[in-house]
């Protein structure tokens, strides 16, 4: 899956990096048949490097340090005349507890917001067998589009400030959403949230989103709606969230 | 609907699925034996003793032909496994010679239902098989009658036998219901929705379609949260692109609709559904309820 992923990047004139659990030379070996590695590594087109040295000492993730790094690394590759930057990353090595994994959620959200603004395309790999289902199912929705797991919604960032959510969320999701919001970084006083691709809602969602926002603080939009959640919205009588047909 | 309405006038060649209520089977059998030789439509039951007798204490079935279910299965299976030959001879053949030149033999069957309550969901669909096989050379009418609940432990079994017959009825489901059942676990409520979605395809409104979803989804949440049941979900089309959603599950408990705290989470589901939905009502079934709702499009203007 990876090697395809980086074969469109080097196409497509990108630097491109693949990160993972497994030492260089045997991540260099996958790669194989995208090209002359050695060659792409010496020219400075491909970089192949272990998670530990990209995650040093397997600790927590710093989500703004490591944003910071690759928003660096994508500067350089602009500078070299490269078109972007393109990795692959296993992240496996960032799980493990609920702090890692908070952090891990809040590095997604930065990571989004980053690929929306710059010229940078990643996948996040994980090992299934190292997440628990309810894990899976959260850095799925964390994700825009996914491999291996088909979570029921999704929320990430599309700038800071503004939020898609996507798929169907209902009552069964709550936990995740809940998570998956309260590791928004620098959230602000209002929150845009681009319902476009949010094909189902429960009432349930509705109200729990509208406590979230005044539990910490903020008001949220929800732009793009379908009538029917308009009409929910309303007969609700949220108080922090507002429902905004789309036209 | 009353239980005696839910076996009258069967299409031709029907073959249902009958979830009998045990305290409405008496009549609901009786009834459909007294409307078969009402169409002069020799009348086969294969039922247990209980369910013979309180049928009988309804109406004269003297002119129908009768099996003692139990005794008959275990005829039909003297090696543990349902013989296809002694069904032929038993069963198949009888009935073959009942049928009359024009018009068709009516049957009440519940050999599937005792191999169900064994724990055999296997024989049961080797059973309609069977049955299916003699359908198509003999016309029938044929009710295999099962207890209410075997939806609940084994839902994937109960929807493959339910997908050999032409539809399943019970006191919420007539043979336009369309039904399934669903496991108690947080991906059914979804599921669900994708099932009423299929059955509305090109038949609903897309406003009807989403207040559709919430209702359904609704009864299913309050199922698998509440009851923490398994569930059968049926759509019922009404005609004038109206439709019945119904929720049945194993829980005795109905909903009350109920004055919530003010934008609490919890709580205002069926105040929803009495929001969106042109009526709604819960009942009891069997010894769980059903919860139903009908969702209408809107009046123009």
């Amino acid at each position: 899956m990876a090697r395809p992923f980086l074969a469109e990047g080097l196409e497509a004139g990108q630097r491109i990096s693949y990160i993972g659990s497994r030492c260089p030379t045997e991540l260099a070996a996958d790669l194989a048949p995208i090209g002359d590695v050695d060659a792409l590594i010496r020219n400075g087109q491909l970089e192949v490097a272990s998670s530990a040295a990209m995650y040093p000492g397997q600790a927590t993730v710093d989500p703004e340090a490591q944003v910071a790094t690759f928003r660096e690394i994508n500067r350089r590759a602009r500078a070299d005349g490269y078109t972007g930057y393109r990795v692959v990353a296993d992240m496996t090595p960032l799980l493990g507890g609920p702090a890692r994994f908070a952090a891990l959620t809040r590095y997604e959200h930065l990571a989004d917001r980053l690929i929306a603004a710059e010229q940078i395309t990643g996948m996040c790999a994980f090992r299934r067998d190292a997440l628990d289902e309810e894990s899976v199912e959260l850095v799925g929705c964390l994700h825009p589009l996914s491999a291996g797991v088909a979570p029921a919604f999704r929320l990430y960032a599309l700038a800071p400030g503004t939020l898609a959510l996507e798929g169907e969320l209902d009552v069964f999701g709550l936990g995740r959403l809940g998570e998956a919001l309260t590791a928004l970084p620098d959230r602000g006083a209002e929150i845009d949230v681009d319902v476009s691709g949010l094909s189902f809602v429960d009432h349930r969602s509705l109200c729990f989103m509208d406590e979230w926002a005044a539990g910490v603080g903020v008001h949220m939009r929800l732009i793009g709606s379908t009538p029917i959640i308009g009409r929910l919205g309303s007969w609700l009588g949220l108080r922090r969230l507002r429902v905004q047909e789309a036209r | 609907m009353t239980s005696a309405d839910l076996l009258e006038r069967p299409p031709d060649g029907e073959h249902s699925l009958l979830l009998y209520e045990e305290h409405t089977l008496g009549e609901t059998l009786a009834a459909f034996a007294v409307d078969g030789f009402a169409a002069g439509e020799p009348v086969f039951l294969i039922a247990s003793a209980d369910h013979l007798g309180s049928a009988a204490r309804h109406a004269d079935l003297s002119a129908a032909v009768v099996f003692e279910a139990e005794g008959l299965l275990r005829q039909l299976r003297p090696a543990g496994s349902i013989d296809p030959d002694l069904f032929a001879e038993l069963v198949a053949d009888p009935i073959r010679r009942a049928a009359p030149r024009t018009g068709a033999v009516r049957v009440y069957g519940e050999l599937v239902g005792l191999l169900w309550q064994e724990g055999r969901p296997d024989q049961a669909a080797e059973l309609e098989r069977l049955w299916n096989g003699l359908a198509d050379e003999v016309d029938i009418r044929l009710r295999c009658g099962y207890p209410w609940f075997v939806f609940g432990p084994e839902t994937q079994a109960f929807n493959e036998v339910s997908d050999l017959h032409d539809c399943v009825l019970t006191r919420f489901a007539t043979p336009r219901t369309r039904l399934r059942a669903f496991p108690a676990d947080a991906r059914s409520a979804s599921a669900a929705r994708r099932f009423v979605a299929e059955c509305l395809h090109d038949h609903a409104t897309p406003s009807v379609a989403d207040v559709a979803a919430l209702l359904m989804s609704e009864m299913c949440a309050n199922a698998v949260l509440h009851a923490r049941s398994s569930f059968l979900a049926g759509v019922e089309p009404l005609g004038a692109g109206r439709f019945k959603l119904a929720v049945a599950d194993v829980d005795p408990f109905l909903p009350q609709p109920v004055a919530p705290e003010p934008l609490a989470v919890g709580g205002r589901g069926m105040a929803m559904v009495d929001m969106l939905s042109s009526r709604w009502g819960a009942t009891s079934w069997g010894d769980g309820k059903v919860v139903w709702a009908e969702v209408d499009s809107p009046a123009p203007g």
